[in-house]
């Protein structure tokens, strides 16, 4: 959906100028150990002893956001599905004066807010099957969204002034069609903050722009 | 005494301490107590932390034994290739879950979740199964199953409390992960009590404050718990060691609890178990004698009753043996040696030989023999100058104890007016001589009687007041016959001295001077008797007043009447005292024969002596004088005291009755003779029967010494 989203914008931005396409790559370093158990039982984990175990997962955290000096359009809704005990997508980019509605796809209802302002999310439980929308008033923030009855459940929020935003798939690849020509600023947001990578990019009026950048660490300063 | 005293001093202190020991072991033995259950309490909490981890290591083997079953495998890899999750799909993965819970032994599991690869709910089972496709990913026990770990949590749905233990499943051809398998294990009551087992403890699983199931459900102050589990910290593993048991109240009764925080994700919802047992009742020493009692700690083998018996023993050994030799032994000691005084065997008490307290007592009484020696010794010089008195004490010791008075002096020495002839000087210094000792005698006698009968009224006076007063009285009384006897010798000696035998009638009469006063003119008696009866001791002798009077006046008559009557006739001196016999009824009169017989010579006294109507009278020519003393209404005795005519009929010349003892007999003189040297007058036998002395007089013979 937020794909979709996207695109609409791009459409609606292309038809006005001539667009273009980013399909870059990230590459990314190896995965991170697995943090230490932030609740555990009586036992520690212990992995099975038939095959290894999976590396913690780092691209469902890892999101691209192209931005440029002007303003961007208006911006439209982004929809973000709470799917049980998580969201869809653990962290997502929206522009700024975005209207975010949380859809709550499970049987399970939540109350959820954000940690950093308690009035950014109206309060009240997020019903199964129900929504719950707001906007992001200002560009720069990064807001957790969550709920206090399941300390598991946590979704990341980073507000950004531009519409063009992508997530990587397995192989660290991206692509972001319909972009207006012009240069760009590549940046990389992981987890829950904005890493130290970033590239300028050019977007041309035909053919596509392949930056590749290359994450030197998950974490900010390593 | 001084270590029988430190003896039962120290054996106090010691029964004391003991006592102390005893009245303050229980308040130590109940804290002791508490401490015992408050570590217990810790233990147990150790305890059921550790059976809760084993639980989980056991719950965490059957969620993989759950997904390594073939069917669950295959039924996920299945789901896991598909985008969308059917209720069809649903169904037959539940119906694999259920088949596999049938064969689970023991605590089966009281939900299963049953998830593909992608994190999603394929089927349900037990609990919601008609739910599905909802994505459980984003917890932490299910992404680390799903990455191929096994673990456990504890998970809160609605307000149940489960045990959660997880487990990958894994694709048959080992290459990728096909799902995982999330087993579900409520708190039940049963569990809990296995958890406690044998502890004697209990148990009890809260989320906040509510319940969450427990070995037993007791409504405690859910406030006191919530603030003892606020004050944890820190690793929630050592909370049983780093927590303390505190009071916690259930009703009336009172329970001490230790909590500690429950992990997981449950430990958001404040999830915590307590362990916790009824706070033992205060018991006092003898509840704790009554335990020991019971469960043999009194027995031989194993309370030293040997040592406790030993040391009793010994303790009383000590102090009977210390009561031996400081008290019981000296005593014995002391009491013979009072005995040895009493008997005469010893005059002094050796206070040498008595340590302590009983030295004081042998001081003590060494002191009073010496006191009374001393006073003995004084008593001895006032009384010595006084030679009748000296014999008065004779007599009065004499009548004191009631020994019959055998004799009465009898002082005969008249003899020279019929030996030697009634001009002989010689004969007359002997008869002035005799006079005079018969006087003395006779007073004598006579204040023994009066002080006799003084000691018997008043047995409490002093012997030496009564007896001193008699002779004061005696002597006063005396005086003036003596006195009148001097002036008779110095007419005699006139006469004498013109017969040339003057020198031997000067010795006499500085005799009779000596005797009768003492050289500072004064009365010889003992100074000592006349100043006590002058300080008061004469209230104590009032009872002898009258007789006293009556002894000074009869003798102011008698002084009178000797004074009167002892002019010389026919040249015969003398005075005769004799002792006729009274009846008790007045009608005897029956005197001495040889009295009688003298009586008998003359016709006016020849008479018997009776009393009349209690009244003393003779039926011819009475004296008025005998006649004046008709208060003589008891048989008593008459005392005669004659002086004797040279010649003629003896007669009376003077009555001095009194209530005692009649003294002295007239000579047998007839016409001039002496009859009989050695007067012999009836024994007197004194008698206490009446306040005064009634006499009886045996017609015996006892001669007067």
């Amino acid at each position: 959906m937020f794909s979709r989203l996207v695109l609409v914008t791009l459409a609606t931005v292309s038809s006005a100028v001539e667009a273009g396409t980013v399909v870059g790559k990230v590459e990314m370093p190896a995965p991170p150990d697995r943090p230490p158990l932030a609740t555990k039982g009586f036992l520690d984990r212990a992995a099975n002893p038939m095959i290894p175990v999976k590396p913690v997962a780092t691209t469902p955290y890892l999101v691209i956001a192209l931005e440029a000096e002007d303003k961007p359009p208006t911006p439209g809704q982004v929809s973000w599905d709470l799917v049980g005990d998580s969201f869809a997508k653990p962290v997502l980019l929206a522009p700024v004066g975005a209207e975010v509605v949380i859809k709550n796809t499970s049987n399970t209802p939540h109350t959820i807010d954000a940690a950093e302002d308690n009035k950014l999310v109206p309060s009240g439980p997020l019903n199964p099957k129900g929504t719950k929308s707001f906007r992001l008033p200002q560009a720069g923030k990064i807001y957790t969204i969550g709920d206090r009855d399941s300390p598991h459940l946590k979704g990341v929020i980073a507000v950004v002034n531009t519409a063009y935003i992508a997530s990587v798939d397995a192989s660290g690849k991206f692509e972001i069609t319909d972009i207006p020509t012009g240069g760009y600023k590549l940046r990389v947001f992981y987890k829950d903050h904005w890493t130290d990578v970033s590239q300028n990019v050019d977007v041309p009026a035909k053919g596509k722009a392949e930056p590749t950048v290359k994450l030197a660490a998950w974490e900010k300063g390593k | 005494v001084f270590a029988s005293k430190i003896w039962l001093f120290l054996l106090t202190i010691g029964a004391t301490f003991a006592l102390t020991i005893a009245l303050v072991m229980p308040h130590s033995a109940n804290s002791t107590r508490v401490d015992v259950e408050h570590t217990r309490l810790g233990v147990a909490c150790g305890v059921v932390n550790i059976l809760l981890a084993k639980d989980a290591r056991n719950r965490v083997d059957l969620a993989g034994s759950f997904a390594r079953t073939p069917d669950v495998v295959t039924q996920l890899d299945s789901a896991s290739g598909v985008d969308k999750l059917d209720e069809a799909r649903m169904k037959q993965v539940r119906d694999v879950g259920e088949n596999v819970m049938k064969t689970i032994q023991g605590r089966k599991p009281d939900f299963v979740m049953m998830v593909d690869k992608r994190g999603r709910v394929v089927a349900r089972v037990k609990v919601d199964e008609a739910d599905f496709g909802d994505v459980i990913a984003g917890r932490p026990l299910v992404d680390d199953a799903l990455a191929g770990y096994t673990r456990d949590d504890l998970w809160v749905q609605g307000s149940t409390l489960y045990l959660v233990s997880a487990a990958p499943v894994i694709k048959k051809d080992m290459t990728d992960y096909a799902g995982a398998i999330i087993l579900g294990h409520k708190i039940t009551q049963d569990l809990a009590t296995k958890l406690v087992g044998d502890l004697n403890v209990d148990v009890e699983f809260f989320l906040g404050q509510t319940e969450a199931g427990g070995s037993k459900t007791i409504s405690f102050d859910k406030t006191a718990l919530a603030d003892g589990v606020k004050k944890l910290s820190g690793d929630i593993s050592l909370d049983c060691r780093a927590n303390h048991p505190f009071d916690l109240k259930a009703g009336n009764d009172a329970y001490s609890a230790i909590v500690a925080r429950l992990p997981g994700e449950a430990g958001a919802h404040q999830a915590f178990y307590s362990v916790f047992v009824k706070k033992p009742e205060p018991r006092g020493t003898w509840a704790y004698f009554t335990e020991a009692r019971e469960n043999g700690g009194l027995g031989f083998d194993s309370f030293p009753w040997l040592l406790v018996g030993g040391g009793f023993l010994v303790a009383l050994v000590i102090g009977i043996g210390l009561m031996l030799y400081e008290s019981d032994r000296p005593l014995r000691r002391l009491a013979a040696d009072a005995v040895k005084l009493a008997k005469g065997e010893s005059e002094r008490m050796n206070e040498d030989s008595h340590p302590g307290k009983f030295g004081t007592i042998a001081r003590s009484v060494n002191i009073h023999i010496d006191k009374l020696g001393r006073e003995a010794k004084s008593a001895k010089k006032d009384r010595a100058p006084v030679g009748a008195a000296r014999r008065l004490r004779v007599v009065i010791a004499a009548s004191a104890v009631g020994v019959p008075v055998q004799r009465c002096r009898r002082v005969r020495s008249d003899g020279g007016r019929s030996s030697r002839g009634s001009n002989d000087a010689a004969g007359d210094a002997h008869r002035f001589r005799a006079t005079h000792a018969n006087a003395r005698a006779d007073g004598a006698c006579r204040a023994a009687h009066v002080s006799g009968d003084a000691r018997r009224r008043h047995p409490r006076a002093e012997d030496d007041t009564a007896a001193d007063v008699a002779v004061e009285r005696y002597r006063a009384a005396r005086r003036p016959v003596l006195q009148a006897g001097l002036r008779s010798v110095r007419r005699r000696q006139a006469q004498l001295q013109r017969a040339g035998i003057g020198a031997d009638l000067r010795e006499v009469l500085r005799e009779a001077r000596q005797e009768s006063r003492r050289p500072d003119g004064e009365d010889a008696l003992p100074r000592g008797a006349l100043h006590r009866v002058r300080q008061g001791r004469q209230g104590r002798a009032q009872g002898d007043a009258r007789q006293r009077r009556v002894i000074v006046a009869s003798g102011g008559r008698f002084h009178r009447q000797a004074a009167e009557h002892a002019k010389p006739r026919q040249g015969s001196v003398g005075i005769e005292v004799g002792c006729i016999e009274l009846g008790e009824n007045g009608s005897a009169s029956t005197a001495n024969p040889a009295w009688d017989n003298h009586l008998g010579d003359d016709s006016a006294t020849s008479a018997a002596w009776r009393f009349s109507d209690g009244a003393l009278a003779r039926h011819a020519t009475p004296p008025a004088m005998i006649r004046s003393r008709s208060r003589c209404d008891s048989a008593s005795a008459m005392m005669v005291v004659g002086r004797f005519a040279g010649s003629g009929s003896p007669r009376p010349v003077m009555w001095r009755w009194i209530s005692a003892a009649m003294c002295g007999a007239p000579a047998s003189t007839s016409g001039g003779s002496r009859k009989s040297s050695a007067w012999r007058v009836p024994a007197i036998t004194i008698s206490r029967d009446h306040g005064v002395l009634p006499v009886n007089i045996s017609n015996s013979t006892t001669a007067l010494a």
